[in-house]
Parts: C-alpha cells; sequence; structure tokens
C-alpha cells in the first residue's frame, strides 16, 4: 500500500480542487482515498467507521481546499485530517464501548475488511496480529512504522509524552513479535493456524 | 536463542534513534540482537505492504452530496453581486453619457442614458431582488441541487457576464440587454420558487 509520503498528485489537480472543479476532486479521491481508507482501516478496525473517516476527511478537502497551498500540500492535508478523524473516533465513548465488547479472549473477532484484494497468507496473518493489539498501540505503530510519523509527532498528536510513544511501540512490537519467527529467507509466520481467518 | 538487548533499544536502533554507544556496540556484536532485528524489519516490512482498500462506491456518492465545493464569490453571494453590478452599470453609463459637455473642469453629469427598455428591465430586476425573501443568502448554505440553488448560480452567472460586459469597451448593447433580460427572467422564476409555487420557467439560456 503506498503511504502519503509515496503519493504525487499534479499540480493542476491540486489547483482544480482550489477552484472547485469537480473532476479535480474526483481525482483526488481515487488518488488517495485507498489510502485514507487503508490507514482508518489499520487503525480502527472498524470498517463502517472507516468509510466514515473517508467520507469525512473529503469532505473536509473539498470544502478547505482554497486554503491549500500546493499539490504536495494537499497530500500532507488530507493526511493530517484523516489521522485527526481516526483519532476522534478513537476517543469516542462508543467506540471504547465497542472495543470492550470486542476484548474476545479466543482472538476470532478479526474482520477482514480489505476483502477481494489479493491478499497472501502472511497479509493476513499481520493484518490479524495487528487488529489484536490495543488501539493507541496500533495507532503508534501504524503512524510511525508506515507512515513515518517520528515519536514526537505521536506524542503531540495523542497528547503524550515521545518515550510513551516509544513504550507504546515497544509494547505492541513484542507481541507482533510472539507471532513471528525469523528464517534465512525472511520472516516466516508463526501464528496459530487455528486461528479463524476469513 | 533470544536476545538480552531491551526491545525498545532494538527498535531504536532499527529505526536509527541515537543510541548510547555501548548499547549500539553490543546490538551490533550480539547474534541473537541482529536476528531479532531482522524480524523486526520484516514485521514491518510486512505492515507497509498490506494492500490499500477501496471504500465503498457509495462513499463518494455521499461525500458529493455533503460537500459544498468552494465556488467563487461571485457564486457564493450571487445576490450580492447584483449592487456591485448596478454600480458597474451605473458608472458606465454615466461616463459615456454623450450629453456631458465635457469641458474642462465640468464632471459628467449624472445622467442615465440608456433606451427605455433597457431601464425598464433594470428597474425589474431591482424590484424583484427587492423582494426576495431570503436575500444575500450565501448559495453554499442552500440545499444541494434544489431549483432554488440552480436559479441562484445562473443568477450570479448572469452577474459575472454583465459585470465582464461593462469591465469591455465598447459594450455590446444588445448582449447587455439580453443579459439584463435573462437576469429578470431567472428573479422571477426564483421569486415563484420562494413562495412555494416551484414553477421554474424554461429560461434556459
Amino acid at each position: 500500500m503506498a503511504s502519503f509520503a509515496e503519493i504525487r498528485l499534479e499540480p493542476g489537480v491540486a489547483r482544480g480542487l482550489k477552484r472547485g472543479d469537480r473532476s479535480a476532486q474526483g481525482i483526488a479521491y481515487r488518488v488517495l482515498a485507498p489510502t485514507v481508507m487503508g490507514l482508518a482501516c489499520r487503525i480502527l478496525q472498524d470498517e463502517g467507521s472507516a468509510q466514515e473517516v473517508v467520507q469525512d476527511t473529503f469532505v473536509d478537502l473539498i470544502e478547505h481546499a482554497r486554503t491549500l497551498k500546493d499539490a504536495q500540500a494537499v497530500v500532507g492535508w488530507v493526511r493530517q485530517v484523516a489521522v485527526n478523524h481516526c483519532l476522534m473516533r478513537l476517543r469516542s465513548p462508543w467506540n471504547k464501548r465497542r472495543d470492550e465488547l470486542d476484548a474476545d479472549p479466543a482472538g476470532d473477532v478479526y474482520v477482514d475488511m480489505a476483502e477481494g484484494a489479493a491478499r497472501t497468507e502472511g497479509m493476513q496473518d499481520i493484518e490479524k496480529a495487528l487488529s489484536e493489539l490495543e488501539p493507541e498501540t496500533r495507532l503508534v505503530i501504524w503512524l510511525h512504522d508506515v507512515e513515518g510519523y517520528t515519536h514526537q509527532e505521536i506524542a503531540g498528536l495523542v497528547g503524550r509524552t515521545a518515550s510513551y510513544s516509544k513504550s507504546q511501540m515497544a509494547r505492541g512490537y513484542q507481541k507482533l513479535a510472539k507471532r513471528f519467527r525469523g528464517t534465512e529467507d525472511g520472516i516466516e509466520n508463526t501464528a496459530s493456524r487455528s486461528a479463524r481467518v476469513p | 536463542m533470544e536476545s538480552k538487548t531491551p526491545l525498545a533499544d532494538l527498535l531504536a536502533y532499527r529505526d536509527g534513534e541515537e543510541l548510547p554507544a555501548d548499547v549500539a556496540r553490543a546490538i551490533e556484536g550480539d547474534p541473537a540482537a541482529q536476528g531479532e532485528l531482522e524480524k523486526l524489519r520484516g514485521i514491518r516490512q510486512q505492515l507497509n505492504a498490506l494492500p490499500a482498500v477501496l471504500p465503498d462506491p457509495a462513499v463518494w456518492e455521499e461525500i458529493s452530496r455533503r460537500a459544498q465545493p468552494p465556488r467563487s464569490w461571485t457564486l457564493r453571494y450571487p445576490l450580492a453581486t447584483a449592487a456591485t453590478v448596478f454600480l458597474a452599470a451605473a458608472l458606465t453609463i454615466v461616463a459615456w453619457n454623450p450629453l456631458g459637455n465635457g469641458g474642462a473642469g465640468a464632471g459628467p453629469e449624472p445622467v442615465v442614458v440608456a433606451d427605455g427598455a433597457l431601464v425598464d428591465l433594470m428597474s425589474r430586476s431591482q424590484a424583484l431582488e427587492s423582494h426576495l425573501p431570503v436575500q444575500g443568502t450565501p448559495a453554499g448554505q442552500l440545499a444541494w441541487g434544489s431549483a432554488e440553488e440552480a436559479l441562484r448560480y445562473r443568477i450570479a452567472d448572469i452577474d459575472a457576464q454583465l459585470m465582464r460586459i461593462y469591465e469591455t469597451e465598447p459594450v455590446d448593447v444588445e448582449r447587455r440587454e439580453a443579459l439584463w433580460r435573462q437576469r429578470v427572467d431567472l428573479l422571477e422564476s426564483l421569486t415563484q420558487v420562494q413562495r412555494g409555487q416551484a414553477v421554474v420557467r424554461p429560461a434556459i439560456y
């Protein structure tokens, strides 16, 4: 999956967005929405909430595009807004309640949100491993390892210290690493095959 | 064999963060730590390789329905531009006044020299506008796709064309009159829609 840092928007698209041009909005959506959706799915682990994040992010983009400076500013802005919408949902009481209900010790609440996409068994396993982490731990790992946020930046987002971000990361990796062992060819998944995978 | 190096240090090393020299040396000289590092790099690699997820096609439709795209100021506040158009019209008419004596020190007399039909249209346009109940409402606040919104945007478009006409010389008199006529027709339709009659005249230009 392309991270936001790898996405390039044509300057013409950004200019079109500023003008409220419908086709530019469509292009920006096609280019950016899968990454926004991927980010939201992995952080929130709920497809419905992820779709809402995509919706809210692009409504914000269309309504505020005229304030953006250039094409690359659009991509960074979309990433920031999408992360903020994810954070808002993670902090909502409703979401917390849902997480409590989903805290199944058998670990069989994993939902395949990338259904239909070409996926390997290893991908399904890392996806499942990620889904089993605490929401904030997952957020820290995704923002750091995929989106390239620094611990300082993550700390600013979640209102904690960089040390907190680092400890969340270590805690998450401890769980992730238990599911994998290194081989000469790289990483091989050793997660329990009995876990329910859709 | 498991490394004795704390996971936080291994992650910091993997990510190129600053570590005390002795910690870094210990990691480099420890085969178990190197094995763990490989594992950590592999996990990061797998996270980055996860596929993008396509949103449901209905999401874009919902965005289109909800979003109020930015518009030029003439489109955001269509009827507010009317005053500017009138001002431009009046100034131009005054500036072109062929009846003015044009002598040194003599300013142009504020005489409107438009022909009777145009003056009637302008007066009618002004009267209709003054009776609109939600005069000056930003179009962005209207229901997306409503008849009222469509009419306001068309009026805004006419205003923009009128502004351009008054900015260029020579003024295309016929075009100017046609635009004023369209403006009056659209305002009449808007008045009807706002009165709840919802009868939009087929004023498609």
